[in-house]
């Protein structure tokens, strides 16, 4: 009994082990124009709008940058199969946002057009001066 | 390159902020490099764009035409485990361009090395040799032991597997498959792990018992 489960243990750390081959989908979702709005707004917003969307607290790539990082739900193996990112960058008195997301291409998966989707719409936009492209 | 074309470049290479921002995983993802150019077209950040992507991946396509976004998928060869975005937006008399790049689990190289490469590339700076993908699987035989290409059948189910380590099921939806010795992992409605008989041709699992179509 004890070494059926011993063996079980071993079977399952070895097969958990084994890496899956994850073909991605990927795309450049919405780019938006801030006319009037501080490049800290656009970023508040960055991560506001990651955090939200995936549940998990948003990454800055390096501080005050304005690149953004958010990782999605795990899959069987701890790992995240979605994230998306989102740059800010600062043009005169506004800012310019880029949206980019990535998920895992696998059956019942949310692809990754949709999930810009849902990034765009929880990113919080200045209430004048601002337009998605 | 840039300094001969004399665009006065400002670059703001944040590799090692990307290192600590990527995570390994299903998908990981990089978003750490941007350059501001303060002379150019955006027709000069695009063919750069272009040109940089289809140097490390794939058919670098505008997204939409015009938009100085740019996509491309790889790795080099066939694969669609990683991909990267290069977006170029005009400001002023040049141009900021982005860099973002993805891979799923299984790809041969790094997603933060993938992304230095294609933005040093488009900079000119010198670039490291990213690992060799490896080699796709062999022409599908019956009983194959080193591959699962070709069609399996469990009861009146049958899955497509092809070369590309992608799969189709019987309701026409797609996953992938990886085989490591005699363990396979089918990505199907999730993992779904098997072991190859020994001569190749069925595969049990939990989930499935699947016989190879000869």
């Amino acid at each position: 009994m004890v070494g059926a489960l011993a063996a079980t243990a071993v079977l399952t750390a070895v097969l958990g082990s084994v890496p899956a081959r994850a073909s991605i989908d990927m795309v450049a979702g919405a780019r938006g124009t801030a006319t009037q709005a501080a490049n800290s707004a656009c970023s508040a917003s960055a991560s506001a709008a990651l955090t939200t969307t995936f549940g998990n607290p948003a990454i800055e790539a390096g501080a005050g940058t304005g690149q953004w990082l958010g990782f999605g739900a795990d899959d069987s193996n701890k790992n995240p199969t979605a994230s998306a990112a989102i740059h800010c960058y600062p043009v005169g008195k506004g800012y310019v946002v880029t949206i980019t997301c990535a998920t895992e291409r696998a059956a019942g998966a949310e692809t990754a057009a949709d999930l810009c989707a849902r990034v765009e719409k929880a990113f919080v936009t200045p209430a004048a001066g601002f337009t998605w492209q | 390159m840039m300094a001969r074309t004399r665009l006065f470049a400002l670059a703001l290479a944040l590799a090692t902020a990307s290192l600590a921002a990527s995570a390994r995983g299903a998908i990981d993802m990089s978003a750490g490099v941007r350059y501001l150019v303060t002379s150019g077209s955006l027709a000069d950040c695009s063919a750069k764009a272009k040109s940089s992507l289809n140097t490390f991946l794939e058919n670098a396509t505008e997204t939409t035409a015009g938009s100085g976004s740019w996509m491309a998928t790889g790795p080099t060869g066939g694969g669609s485990t990683a991909a990267a975005v290069v977006r170029c937006v005009a400001v002023d008399k040049g141009y900021v361009v982005t860099f973002t790049c993805a891979a799923g689990s299984g790809n041969p190289y790094s997603v933060v090395d993938l992304c230095l490469d294609i933005a040093h590339k488009f900079s000119g700076k010198p670039t490291v040799a990213l690992a060799t993908p490896p080699p796709p699987p062999p022409t599908p035989t019956c009983g194959s032991l080193t591959n699962l290409v070709g069609k399996w059948v469990d009861g009146d189910k049958t899955f497509a597997m092809s070369v590309d380590y992608g799969l189709t099921g019987p309701d026409g939806v797609s996953g992938s498959w990886y085989l490591n010795g005699t363990t396979a992992t089918i990505t199907y409605y999730g993992d779904h792990v098997l072991t190859l008989s020994a001569d190749g041709k069925r595969l049990n699992g939990r989930d499935y018992n699947l016989t190879r179509k000869c």
